[in-house]
């Protein structure tokens, strides 16, 4: 056997771990070979020095070090491990289904956002039928006002304000210039009315500057309403008269008529007229009749449907102004009719709720709420579009 | 028998009759097994990762393991050769860990500075007879660490476990999971690599 192999072999020499054979080979090498006797005499060293190197020992307080370590690791995954026992109980996967499927109703139900959508989609129906309203409206006045009056599309509060703006700019100048169309007869009649409220008076079709300005317009909140309303049967009296449009005056109901405009005393009640409140009073009775039908008693037009037409709608918002001690601001109407497209109306802030309330017992309104505060003391400025059906 | 193996057999047995208390709910028969244990797992792990602070840490480690698996336990080789086996891996472990590299490479073996925290040094008992031969001793045995930790990790291993821990062919295959081929000639490797690198320094 050669050094190298015996080489290889002189650590399990050293370690008494070759057979008995192999370590008289290696035992008979080493009694010839200088060079093999040099090398596992330096292994035999080397192991020495390793073996005497010296052993460090643990610190006194191993123990107690080792105690505190185990307590905080061993108190952590006790309360982790209570913790997971509550999801390791067993539930049945039905009631599990059951529960999911909940959670999962209410959350599409009374998701806000599922819930603008919903509304967001109202609106582009509304939004539908005015266009269509619009090109009605079109066909019989000049374009540019028109265009002006009716915003193609939704907007943003901001935008709809200076949407606002410009459409009365433009109607003030088509004034100016004899382009609008003087007030119907019934609408004159209104005016002296509205005059005698504590507000300064503002003309009914007078493009009105007072109602839009710019520089107030971080006081007063304006909100845009649309008000559904429901197209009459041919039966009914009073919707014919919105159907027959241009083409003759609208025939107001004579009662109505003599409530809402015949002359009478001017005596004031606390900002309201004794004229306003008579009519108050008469549409608080209109009103008891109309909640009484919303409330499951049977329609009572002739056709067998509810039916309020944009003109009657639109004497209800007047009363109901009139009432809180707002003002009526503008009341745009059809050219060459009286049939109103809009209201301009400002109340109180804290009557903004009842005012909503008032439209919904008139017609459906399809916008969606705008979040007033009533708090505020400003007044607010609301346009009510009534839409038909 | 020896008067060295009857030690060794009783000291086994004692191992034996502890961890049985444990299993039979005696928790302070751990605390008698680690206090029997600890030196020498503590020196096993200061052997591997070359710093007191880290071998306390990781000799604590071992016995948490140990605590946590000495239910299971079966008796199939000797406590001291379980928990070497624990203590090889738990520094395995630790060497391999980023952190421990970084500290590797800034930590003077002779100039080892305070712990972790800012407590002082641990320090090794000093028992040589005089100053001088302290000296030469405490130089030399800084060399032969030095060399032993720029062994690769699986020389490494053989050589503290053969010749600075002491144990058997067998334990060490019993700790390695080699078979005593293997382990005959990864230890024979080991010192000649060893032995490379001392010679010319010692």
């Amino acid at each position: 056997m050669d050094c190298v192999n015996i080489q290889r072999l002189l650590s399990e020499y050293i370690d008494g771990v070759l057979d008995a054979q192999t370590r008289d080979k290696v035992e008979k090498h080493l009694s010839t070979c200088e060079r093999c006797g040099e090398e596992i005499e330096s292994l035999k060293a080397l192991i020495r020095d390793l073996e005497t190197l010296p052993r460090v020992k643990a610190p006194d307080d191993f123990l107690e070090q080792l105690h505190e370590r185990m307590h905080a690791r061993f108190d952590f995954w006790a309360y982790i491990k209570g913790f997971s026992r509550f999801f390791q109980m067993r539930i049945p996967l039905q009631i599990a289904a059951a529960t999911a499927m909940a959670v999962l109703i209410f959350a599409i139900v009374y998701s806000p956002h599922i819930g603008d959508r919903i509304t967001d989609m109202q609106v582009d129906k509304v939004q539908e039928v005015l266009e269509e309203q619009e090109k009605e409206t079109m066909t019989a006045s000049a374009p540019m006002e028109i265009k002006a009056e009716m915003p193609s599309k939704p907007q943003a509060p901001a935008e709809r304000d200076e949407q606002m703006g410009i459409e009365i700019q433009e109607v003030s100048k088509a004034r100016e210039g004899a382009a609008v169309k003087s007030p119907e007869p019934a609408l004159e009649k209104l005016e002296p009315t509205l005059k005698r409220t504590s507000q300064p008076p503002v003309p009914m079709t007078a493009a009105v500057k007072p109602v839009l300005p710019k520089s107030s317009a971080e006081e007063v909140q304006r909100i845009e309403l649309s008000l559904l309303l429901k197209r009459a049967d041919k039966g009914d009296v009073r919707s014919r008269s919105y159907d027959m449009e241009a083409k003759s005056a609208p025939s107001v109901p004579e009662k109505t008529s003599a409530r809402s405009f015949g002359a009478g005393g001017e005596e004031k009640l606390g900002g309201v007229t004794l004229k306003d409140k008579q009519r108050f009073d008469y549409f608080k009775e209109d009103n008891a009749i109309q909640e009484a039908d919303t409330e499951g008693s049977p329609p009572r037009d002739g056709s067998g449907t509810w039916v309020l037409s944009p003109y009657e709608a639109r004497k209800q918002v007047e009363s109901f102004v009139a009432k809180v001690q707002g003002r009526m601001l503008k009341v745009e109407t059809k050219d060459k009719t009286d049939v109103p497209v809009y209201v301009d109306v400002e109340i109180p802030a804290d009557q903004y709720s009842d005012f909503y309330r008032e439209l919904h017992r008139i017609g459906t309104v399809r916008s969606s709420l705008p979040a007033i505060s009533e708090k505020d003391q400003n007044p607010i400025q609301i346009r009510v579009r009534f839409v038909m059906e | 028998m020896s008067e060295a193996e009857k030690t060794t057999e009783r000291s086994i047995m004692e191992d034996i009759d502890l961890i049985n208390a444990f299993k039979a709910g005696d928790k302070t028969a751990f605390d008698a097994l680690v206090i029997r244990h600890k030196d020498m797992v503590f020196n096993l792990c200061y052997r591997f990762l070359g710093d007191l602070q880290d071998a306390n840490d990781a000799a604590q480690d071992v016995f948490i393991k140990a605590f946590k698996a000495l239910k299971r336990f079966r008796f199939e080789s000797s406590f001291s050769t379980w928990i070497y086996r624990i203590g090889v891996n738990t520094c395995k472990n630790k060497v391999k860990s980023a952190e421990h590299r970084y500290r590797e490479q800034t930590t003077s073996l002779d100039n080892p500075g305070p712990g972790r925290d800012g407590d002082p040094p641990m320090e090794m008992a000093d028992e040589s007879p005089s100053p001088t031969v302290a000296l030469e001793s405490k130089e030399r045995s800084m060399i032969i660490q030095k060399a032993i930790h720029s062994l690769p990790k699986g020389k490494k291993k053989m050589i503290i476990l053969r010749d600075m821990e002491g144990l058997s062919y067998d334990e060490i295959m019993n700790i390695t999971g080699f078979n005593l081929g293997t382990v005959k000639s990864k230890i024979a490797r080991a010192r000649s690599d060893l032995r490379g690198m001392l010679r010319g320094v010692l």
